[in-house]
């Protein structure tokens, strides 16, 4: 046997695959965050950190999605509610004693309370991640300890999502309702945010978020943890019976993926310039979904090409044919789930990657050992040797 | 003997319908234990009740002299029962290393699955279970490549790296070939060595193969334990699973089951041979005719299993018993003609007996006198 020989070659393999994916980052991360900025004009670039951030929300469900099996709906949420934590403190970049315009409309004079933490950064930068991590965590613990999963899980999180959206549009004495809050002529460091100096920081902080929070999901799928999520999601009763309780590896890996909403939510609110209720429209959470199914499930580059191909469909065809993004939306759905169900990377890995491979002849595709090495076989072959002689 | 598992007045009311009904087991440590019982026994709430997948109505159950009715299923699960299921479930994703890797994971809380890596013990573990449920050469396929014995040999492993003291398997041949199924056989026999087992099955020729101690439910309670032969004889058993009471006695049904053997010998059971069993034995039993005829009617329903001999002549003790069943036996295989096979079975059956050869020679001539031998 030479299982320490195949050991070693496998950790030599594993090595070099880390090499080769760490250097491919390197080179995407570069090209968007030099490149792309010298050579696209400013509206352009900035729908690319619209994607990108996008892209953020997408990591996030692909975890609890591709690897978890778990089907949130209502990932619009916690988008919003890291836009809002962002667009409250921005909006009170103002003199001192002044509160938003908008309360004036309303006859408010004073600033409610929960506001009042959001005059600080580091405080709203906490908020932005924690307040959608732990609404995330607590509506995964009420659904996931008594045991709802599947189609009901989706079910509930989209009824969570109708709530959320009709809540803080009736709620205009608290955050302007239905009008929301625009970002656009705030004053952020010195600057108002629609100018292009921070617009651009703005992109590049995406960048580097959208790389923390690729890191992250990377390192969470990789070890025991991850393995852990494929459990559940295939089999989630084995789980129980073996001695994990799936509940809180469900609510920990749900609030992440919330927290992570949260961040691309924020980034994205301030490169459009406004946040309003409509973040938490049924078709929009609708949409991040299906861009992580085009893209590839259980597969994290699979999200963000998913991501960045749908929302770039969508930019041309609503460009040039203003009526028919809908259809075209259905239609993706359909041929993802009929023709693709791996997604436009489980495509390349599972039958252009093999065919190439096959062209060039490197690499032997992973599949089940030659039936002549099977030591069953062997131990019967020996056998029927012995009795010929 | 210290017990492993003890269950008291346990009922599981599923709105008006009671699968287990004040039921009362006890099972001793080290022991193999099997459960059988007809359709709707309430096999598998039993087993749900053990594992916490469903509590009890009343009572309670005790392992290693705690209680543990009303813990969830991972919580019996980390204090040492491992359950396997009808249909091999494994992570179908992951691959056999990975599987296993998982189920001997020690530390099962969200923060050590996270932040701790796979430590050394656990990886020879990991490498020595392979070895045993025969997989190193496939330790690094996914799981779903595997064949459906494969998929058995594996969850099986996952649940011995769990450390279980108790281990709960249920129907575990079903679907196998013979072949399969005396291998699953001699693994359970193998891990009865090292840890407690109750096996749930139907098949009652595997449950041959493994049983020493065997339970029978019925409607939720325990019928009746006792080996093999007790269980088999026993007129209620018989009662639940033919659906009428017999109105033979468990010696009577031991003749019926000797003859039948005889009968079985040459693998065909001849029409004749039958008639010949179902009239001398009818008429043995009883007198009345009518009850005859019914007999006949109830007798052909224990014909159809063949046991084996030895088993059979161990539960024969008066002189009397062993001379009716010698007689009965001797004409079976005369009413179509003796031949080889028979006369081979036949002899077993005299050496088993130890009769007296004149005795044995006077009988046969009395019955060669009937058949015109």
């Amino acid at each position: 046997m030479n299982v320490g020989l195949t050991r070693r070659d496998q950790r030599k393999q594993q090595r070099t695959k880390l090499l080769i994916e760490g250097a491919i980052i390197l080179a995407l991360v570069i090209i968007t965050m030099v490149i792309l900025p010298l050579i696209l004009p400013e509206f352009r670039l900035k729908l690319v950190g619209r994607f990108l951030s996008m892209a953020i929300v997408a990591l996030g469900i692909d975890l609890i999605w591709g690897y978890t099996g778990l089907l949130s709906l209502g990932q619009g949420i916690f988008f919003a509610l890291g836009g809002y934590a962002l667009a409250m403190h921005l909006s009170l970049q103002l003199p001192d004693g002044a509160i938003p315009e908008f309360f004036m409309l309303y006859g408010v004079e004073k600033l409610p309370l929960f506001w009042q933490p959001f005059y600080s950064l580091p405080l709203t930068l906490l908020a932005m991640v924690l307040v959608p991590g732990i609404v995330a965590g607590i509506l995964g613990y009420l659904v996931f300890r008594n045991r709802i999963k599947g189609v009901y899980f989706s079910i509930i999180t989209q009824a969570a999502l109708l709530v959320f959206f009709n809540f803080f549009n009736g709620q205009q004495k608290l955050i302007n309702g239905t009008n929301g809050l625009k970002t656009d002529t705030a004053v952020f460091l010195g600057q108002r945010v629609g100018d292009s100096g921070i617009q651009l920081l703005f992109y590049e902080t995406t960048i580097v978020a959208l790389l923390l929070v690729y890191l992250l999901c990377r390192w969470l799928t990789s070890g025991r943890f991850g393995r852990m999520l494929i459990a559940i999601r295939d089999d989630e009763t084995r789980v129980r019976f073996t001695g994990y309780d799936p509940t809180w590896f469900k609510v920990v890996v749900f609030a992440i993926a919330g927290a992570i909403a949260g961040i691309s939510g924020a980034l994205y609110t301030v490169q459009s310039g406004i946040i309003t209720p409509n973040y938490m429209e049924v078709a929009f959470s609708i949409e991040m979904v299906i861009s992580v199914a085009v893209g590839g499930r259980a597969t994290l580059i699979g999200a963000i090409i998913g991501t960045i191909l749908v929302n770039f469909a969508r930019i041309y065809l609503s460009e040039s044919f203003p009526e028919i993004w809908l259809f075209f939306q259905g239609a993706l759905f359909l041929i993802v789930v009929t023709v693709l169900p791996d997604g436009i990377v489980g495509w390349v890995r599972d039958v252009l990657w093999v065919k190439v491979a096959r062209l060039l002849g490197i690499g032997q595709p992973v599949s089940y050992p030659a039936i002549a090495d099977d030591p069953d076989v062997q131990n019967i072959q020996e056998d029927q040797l012995v009795t010929k002689e | 003997m210290e017990n492993i598992l003890e269950i008291e007045n346990l009922t599981v009311n599923f709105d008006g319908f009671k699968a287990l009904n004040n039921l009362t087991f006890r099972m001793g440590k080290g022991e193999l234990r099997v459960i059988i019982g007809p359709n709707g026994a309430g096999k598998t709430t039993f087993l749900d009740v053990i594992t916490g997948k469903v509590k009890p109505t009343t009572g309670k159950v005790k392992f290693k002299g705690k209680t543990i009715s009303g813990l969830p299923e991972h919580k019996v699960a980390r204090l040492g029962i491992g359950r396997k299921f009808q249909t091999p479930r494994v992570y179908q994703n992951l691959t056999v290393r990975e599987n296993l890797d998982l189920a001997c994971n020690r530390h099962k809380n969200v923060l050590p699955t996270l932040f701790g890596g796979t430590k050394a013990t656990e990886r020879t573990q990991t490498l020595s279970l392979l070895e045993t449920i025969g997989l190193t050469e496939k330790a690094d396929i996914q799981a779903a490549w595997l064949a459906h014995g494969e998929k058995q040999r594996l969850e099986i492993g996952m649940l011995v790296a769990q450390s279980p003291d108790l281990l709960l398997v249920d129907e575990p041949v079903a679907g196998l070939t013979d072949e399969e199924t005396e291998n699953v056989g001699n693994l359970l026999l193998a891990l009865a060595e090292s840890h407690s087992l109750i096996v749930i099955e139907h098949d009652m020729e595997f449950v041959r193969q493994i049983a020493r101690q065997v339970t029978v439910l019925h409607q939720g309670s325990v019928l009746c334990e006792g080996n093999m032969n007790q269980v088999q004889n026993d007129p209620k058993v018989i009662e639940v699973y033919l659906g009428e009471a017999p109105t033979v006695t468990p010696e009577q049904m031991n003749l019926i089951r000797i003859a039948a053997s005889m009968a079985w010998a040459d693998g065909n059971f001849a029409p004749e041979q039958k008639q010949v069993i179902l009239s001398r034995l009818s008429e043995q039993f009883t007198n009345d005719s009518q009850h005859q005829a019914q007999l006949q009617g109830e007798l052909e329903n224990y014909l159809a299993s063949n046991l084996p001999l030895e088993q059979l002549t161990d539960t024969l003790t008066t002189e009397n018993e062993k001379i009716t069943a010698l007689k009965l036996s001797y004409e079976v295989i005369r009413a179509n003609g003796v031949n080889e096979l028979e006369s081979i079975v036949y002899q077993q059956l005299l050496g088993q007996l130890g009769l007296p050869l004149e005795m044995v020679r006077e009988i046969e001539a009395e019955i060669d006198q009937v058949y015109g031998g």
